[in-house]
């Protein structure tokens, strides 16, 4: 019997069933290798490329003021950037993005022409703006443009309260000036983060979150500012710097029960939510940055203290030269006045010789021992960023001579205004010093309330400040400061005027002076205390009178600030005589 | 020889084969691909109920999200309707202006309280 010959075709299917087992035998290598050897290494892979790290970004709280009304508050925002290798038509896209950005045509173009894949069009883009280019971007497909989705700062009033308010950086978003600064650990919170898985569209995997630590909203902060208050102080103030050309000038509304900060405004001013305008001196919180010598506005706590010791009273009669030498200085008084005056007259021309001699009488140590107490050379408030302490020389530092008599006169000691209304206030609230404050709560992400308690201190008896307060009403009513009147109501104040001082020169201004009134109404019983203070305001009123001294530029201010204060909170007239006839 | 014959019993008494019904036995195995099949349905049916949850959620964050900014959004807005500078100027715009001259009135017999 014969083999049978090998055939071709049977050769063939060897040869395909080789392949075929080769074939096999390499898949399963492959998946042996994939799915044994670096099993390990591949669902790494996977998983790094499934799984995101993530911060959740703490939506940064709201500063409201005392009605509730947002002063700052952060909303869903975009910045606009482009890449420019990939925009088509340069001037196409600009010609579309003008009417929506600040920017002009050009400048777009040039920033879309320009080298690199990366151009900012818009920082800091509101919700109705992001909005518009959403459907524009959509609606012509434009390339290249790109949304950057962010949380943006927002002060819906523009400039009320700016100062105070404060701001925050366009980039980060950290608090850089005012409120904004000073509280930005409270109000920034703190970020979460996230762990989850992702699929290649950016899409989370349903039950693919890993890890939730969720991120803690930042606190709300509640101002005492009253909205309606600090706009009338703004538009006073801006118009009597404008009216008088001051460097700049500055008001401060507090209530004396409470120590409250109903308004603090300074001018010139600036909008918040327009950057490219920002003037940075116009930042400046005045009220609580600047520091000047108060001149006659302390004049009060020389008086006050020789009432308090039982040293005059105001009745008590003086002699009162025209000018009194202490050496190396001579102290005049810039008005004629009768060479005899009494106590409450000395306060109400502003008798620089009087309070002199009544400061004689007192004493270095008690005179220190009062400025003290009414708090200046220490920060007056809580919570103000940038605020100074001003300076008040500690007395075993005093000289023999001139320095309690300068002092007295307001002259060696400097202040800032906020200083000088606590220290108007203290008188107001019948002898009690109460620490003023802006912030009136923080309100916490869970709801807890930290509400501000302020300190208060006792400085004078309720009776020395009751006459303290029939004296300054005479100022008003017939002294110095008879501008600061307020028709139907009974003020009491002071007018204050001091050569500037020149730190950089280390001397005083021939010509420049920093002018304030401070004052208080009702008389009675004071319910608003506010102070004014202008720098180097100049001209001349119709009767002659310069504008550089207090009661010429300053004293209007203040009536003009009263009036609205006490009409807005309500006071009722208590000024005799107004019934009626009006 | 003798033959063998089986004892005699009677038809009544006759085993009745036919009438025994059988029931039917499982088998473990059975049983045991029932369960497993069945849990399998249960875990698909769980996980399915799970992702449209872990769906809804996701739809009901991002609801949540879009509700917040636009509460924002309207926050701001009535915060820059309230602007005193807004209202002021809206005012002057329809004609009002301050009064020239306060008229307090005092009513005979009857303290001063309010405003005036």
């Amino acid at each position: 019997m014969r083999r049978p010959a090998w055939r071709w075709h049977d050769l063939r299917v060897v040869v395909l069933g080789l392949a075929f087992a080769a074939a096999w035998a390499g898949i399963g290598v492959r998946i042996y290798q994939v799915q044994a050897v670096d099993a390990a290494r591949f669902a790494q892979r996977g998983f790094d490329q499934r799984v995101r790290h993530e911060v959740i970004p703490a939506p940064r709280g709201t500063i409201y003021a005392r009605d509730g009304v947002e002063l700052a508050i952060s909303v869903a925002g975009a910045d606009l950037v482009a890449d420019p290798s990939i925009v088509d038509d340069a001037e196409e896209v600009a010609s579309l993005l003008d009417p929506l950005l600040e920017l002009d045509a050009a400048e777009i173009v040039e920033r879309l022409e320009g080298d690199g894949r990366y151009a900012r069009l818009a920082r800091g883009l509101e919700p109705d703006a992001v909005e518009e280019l959403e459907a524009l971007i959509d609606g012509r497909e434009l390339l290249g443009l790109t949304l950057v989705p962010r949380a943006v700062r927002v002060y819906p009033s523009g400039p009320l309260a700016a100062q105070v308010v404060g701001l925050t950086r366009l980039d980060t978003g950290a608090g850089i000036e005012g409120l904004e600064a000073s509280l930005d650990d409270v109000l920034a919170g703190q970020d979460g983060r996230r762990i989850v898985e992702r699929d290649p569209g950016g899409r989370v995997i349903p039950q693919g979150r890993l890890l939730v630590d969720p991120a803690v909203p930042g606190a709300d902060v509640v101002t005492t500012l009253d909205r309606r208050i600090q706009y009338a102080a703004e538009q006073a103030i801006s118009a009597a710097v404008e009216r008088t050309g001051a460097n700049w000038g500055t008001v401060v509304v507090l209530d004396p029960d409470t120590g409250e900060v109903l308004a603090m405004a300074s001018a010139p001013g600036f909008d918040p939510n327009d950057r490219d305008a920002l003037d940075p001196d116009a930042v400046v919180n005045r009220a609580v940055a600047e520091v000047y010598e108060p001149g006659s506005t302390l004049k009060v706590v020389t008086i006050a203290a020789a009432l308090e010791e039982g040293l005059v009273a105001p009745s008590t009669e003086l002699e009162v030269p025209q000018r009194i030498v202490i050496e190396p200085k001579e102290y005049t008084d810039p008005s004629d006045h009768p060479s005899t005056m009494t106590v409450a007259e000395i306060v109400e021309r502003s008798s620089n010789v009087g309070t002199i001699l009544v400061q004689r009488m007192l004493g270095n140590e008690r005179h220190y021992r009062y400025l003290d107490a009414f708090g200046l050379g220490r920060r007056a408030a809580i919570d103000f960023p940038g605020e100074r302490s001003g300076h008040l020389e500690h007395v075993s530092a005093w000289c023999r001579s001139t320095c309690g008599p300068s002092a007295a006169i307001g002259y060696g000691v400097s202040v800032t205004p906020l200083q000088m209304a606590a220290l108007y206030a203290t008188i107001a609230n019948d002898g009690e010093w109460v620490e003023p404050h802006v912030v009136a709560e923080i309100v916490e992400a869970d709801g807890r309330r930290i509400v501000t308690e302020p300190r208060r201190r006792r400085v004078l008896a309720p009776e020395t400040a009751r006459l303290l307060r029939s004296m300054l009403e005479r100022v008003v009513e017939g002294g110095t400061g008879t501008r600061a009147r307020v028709e139907g109501f009974t003020v009491a104040g002071k007018t204050g005027t001091t050569e500037k001082y020149l730190p950089d020169e280390q001397t005083y201004s021939t010509e420049d002076r920093i002018a304030s009134f401070v004052g208080m109404a009702p008389a009675g019983d004071p319910e608003i205390v506010v102070a004014v203070v202008l720098d180097s305001p100049k001209g001349v009123l119709e009767d002659g009178t310069e504008l550089k001294y207090g009661g010429a530029s300053a004293a209007p201010v203040f009536a003009e600030v009263a009036l609205a204060v006490l009409n807005d909170l309500g006071i009722p007239p208590d000024r005799p005589g107004v019934d009626g006839d009006g | 020889m003798t033959a063998r014959t089986a004892p005699y019993v009677p038809t009544s008494e006759a085993p009745a084969a036919v009438a025994v019904a059988r029931v039917p036995r499982l088998r473990p195995l059975t049983v045991f691909t029932i369960a497993a099949v069945l849990a399998l349905f249960a875990i698909v049916f769980a996980r399915v109920s799970l992702d449209k949850s872990a769906f809804e959620l996701q739809r009901i964050e991002q609801e949540i999200a879009v509700e917040q900014a636009r509460l924002a959004e309207l926050r701001v807005e009535v915060a820059r309707l309230r602007d005193p500078a807004r209202i002021e100027r809206v005012a002057t715009e329809m004609g009002l202006v301050f009064p020239d001259e306060r008229i307090p009135l005092r009513v005979e017999g009857r303290p001063l309280q309010g405003t005036p």
